[in-house]
């Protein structure tokens, strides 16, 4: 009944919005309104998949955004999806205020946001090059993105180079996809980045990224990850020739009084443009805990990898079709197991589209 | 403070704000051609680096961090406008966290916007029509008679953030018009017999880009390859409007650099119409260096396909 509640206010949020954006796009507010569609279904071939067997609308995203005034800008995006509930869950992704005119070459935010680290935590799901997130990710930050209510702060250095450094306090009451409202941390959730770009031959380039998160909650874990972030493009007029994009991670984890666990993750995407707008990806993922043990105390093996290539037809940058196939072999102790199942995704945009980073 | 330490810190105050007084205004501009209006109009007093390097398309590039490095020293940003970046400069406008050149700032300028656009749709626009931009057709740059109505903008610009040097601004703008004038001139009249014997279309676009550049020269277009803006077409819609196109006595197709080069293979073949392609933009490292060549060698392309055949 509750869920059902929040669905209708979430229906009539959005409707109002889009209707109250509609005339204020031409009255000189700037008032914009853009609507993300994500339907993904999966289907297990093995009785070890995993998969949910079931197509689901998994984001139907309002996303409104405009300049408050000659200094701040203001956005905001409520979502609706699916958690495996059957009921479709209502949740505000983002709500914040910013600017990128008070400081020179600064830029800040203010409020709820998808954290500035990494390369998938700050691209909306339905913008990534492939369907699910990689082990890593959901292992560390969450199946879509790490959200949390703070402040951001993003400095570019005065140098000959282009080097960005943002660093970032959020409340981290809580940590991940939760929908209580968590406790005190002992230290908030904070992190830093540090951003770099080259140029690479044949007109490609490569941005890189080093990031560093680290919490205390309240029950005394302390959280700290440290990590890599590759992005690199060859384009050619409209088309994306070769993308190549990766992200290694490394998470130390020590509850209060408790042993520490180290793991360690990263994946690898090459995609590549088939022509007629079809690209062909291939990701690999690994992740592994470096030190678990058995009740003895004796170093157990655990490493888990899923190879997933990834058909994408993309006839315009509103829209896609993905098909995936994952192979996902685990290793745990002497025993293993391997996945398999199929992933197919249909994307829209539609209404503005906000200019995209690198 | 003694008087000789007084002395020194007056000499190097005057010294100091002399010298910046003295440097050229930094201009960063999307385009090669604006680049190169912006040099023409600011003479000595501007230094000029253009983001793009002529041979991209500048609807579909992407918010390269070099882009804002270099937009974040800038005291003054030229772009197109009407909507030809729109994919990437908000972005590089924002990351730069340069107020001056964002929007609202002294240092914005939207060339586009003086410009008597062309192509600009009436009734309701959606992205079912394929690539349609709103506020009308951007590629202005393509006629020298339009582009010089972005001179007006530049000056105006030029001038808010380097008021000292107001009157050689406005007589750069005068002159760049003057110039334009004067190119136009010089290859119409290059044009002007071999389109006068013709009273059907001339040519057909592959993408409806060069409508400034037709109206300009007074070329009659049969209209485009693609059926939508922005749309690939479908092998039905190339074979229909290759028959259609040789029956109306089209004499070549005009496209440019970055259009697909299968697809245009494919329409030769099924209409034995030669393609000619050419530069979108001024390209500083190669034949196209500078915008009267870049003109010239557009007005070229068009009389050699039109001179070459019988008429």
């Amino acid at each position: 009944m509750e869920n059902t509640r929040s669905l209708y206010f979430f229906l009539f949020i959005a409707l109002a919005l889009a209707y109250v954006s509609a005339p204020a796009a031409s009255d000189g507010s700037g008032l914009k309104t853009s609507v993300g569609l994500d339907v993904v279904g999966q289907a297990g071939l093995n009785s070890t998949s995993g998969a949910s067997d079931r197509l689901d609308v998994r984001e139907f995203e309002v996303m409104l955004y405009a300049p408050a005034d000659h200094l701040f800008d203001g956005m905001g995006s409520i979502a609706a999806h699916y958690e495996g509930t059957g009921i479709p869950q209502v949740e505000l992704h983002e709500a914040y205020l910013g600017s990128s005119k008070l400081i020179p070459r600064s830029r800040f935010r203010a409020g709820q946001y998808f954290l500035g680290i990494g390369r998938l935590n700050q691209v909306h799901r339905h913008d990534w090059p492939f369907i699910s997130a990689p082990k890593v990710h959901k292992e560390f930050f969450d199946a879509e993105a790490l959200l949390d209510t703070g402040i951001e702060y993003s400095y570019l250095l005065p140098i000959p180079h282009f080097l960005e450094v943002t660093a970032g306090v959020t409340n981290g009451f809580v940590y991940g996809h939760d929908h209580s409202a968590g406790s005190r941390p002992l230290v908030p959730t904070n992190y830093l980045r540090t951003v770099t770009y080259f140029s690479l031959p044949w007109d490609g380039g490569t941005q890189i990224g080093l990031n560093y998160l680290g919490r205390r909650g309240g029950e005394g874990t302390q959280r700290t990850i440290l990590g890599v972030d590759l992005t690199a493009k060859w384009k050619e007029g409209a088309l994306l020739n070769f993308l190549l994009q990766s992200e290694i991670w490394y998470r130390v984890l020590t509850p209060k009084g408790g042993t520490t666990q180290k793991a360690f993750g990263l994946y690898l995407y090459p995609q590549y443009y088939l022509g007629e707008n079809l690209f062909l990806g291939l990701r690999v993922d690994y992740y592994s805990v470096l030190n678990l043990t058995d009740a003895f105390g004796s170093p157990v093996k655990s490493v888990e990898l899923n190879f997933v290539p990834t058909v994408t037809y993309r006839p315009s940058e509103f829209s896609s079709i993905r098909l995936a196939y994952n192979l996902k072999p685990e290793f745990q102790g002497g025993a293993s197991t391997t996945g398999h199942h199929l992933e197919l995704q249909g994307v829209i945009v539609l209404g503005a589209h906000p200019a995209h980073d690198f | 403070m003694t008087f000789s330490k007084r002395l020194w810190f007056l000499a190097l105050s005057v010294f100091t704000i002399q010298a910046y007084a003295s440097s050229p205004v930094k201009v960063v501009t999307s385009t090669t051609d604006l680049a190169w209006a912006v040099k023409e109009i600011g003479g000595a007093h501007v230094e000029v680096q253009s983001l793009l390097k002529g041979t991209e398309n500048p609807h579909f590039v992407d918010a390269i961090p070099e882009f804002i490095r270099l937009v974040s020293e800038a005291q003054a940003v030229v772009i197109v406008g009407l909507d030809l970046e729109i994919g990437w400069m908000p972005k590089v406008l924002t990351r730069s966290g340069n107020a001056q050149v964002q929007p609202g700032g002294k240092g914005y300028c939207e060339a586009g916007r003086a410009v008597h656009v062309l192509e600009k749709p009436t009734g309701d626009v959606d992205r079912s029509m394929g690539d349609v931009h709103p506020s009308g057709n951007p590629h202005f740059w393509l006629s020298p008679k339009a582009f010089a109505q972005a001179a007006g903008p530049i000056a105006q610009t030029l001038i808010a953030v380097d008021p000292a040097h107001t009157a050689d601004y406005q007589v750069g703008a005068r002159r760049f018009t003057e110039l334009m004038e004067e190119i136009r001139k010089k290859n119409a009249a290059k044009l002007h017999s071999l389109i006068a014997s013709i009273s059907g279309p001339v040519l057909m676009e592959y993408h409806k880009e060069f409508a400034y550049f037709l109206e300009t020269y007074g070329l009659r277009s049969f209209g485009s390859v693609e059926e939508k803006p922005g749309v690939a077409p479908s092998a039905g819609r190339l074979a229909e409007v290759a028959l259609a196109a040789k029956g109306a006595g089209v004499r070549f197709v005009l496209a440019g650099e970055t259009a697909p080069k299968k697809t245009l293979e494919k329409f030769t073949e099924l209409s034995a119409m030669p393609v000619a392609v050419v530069p979108m933009s001024v390209q500083p490292h190669a034949k196209v260096k500078d915008y009267p060549a870049f003109q010239e060698y557009l007005v070229d392309t068009v009389a050699k396909q039109l001179g070459s055949r019988t008429l």
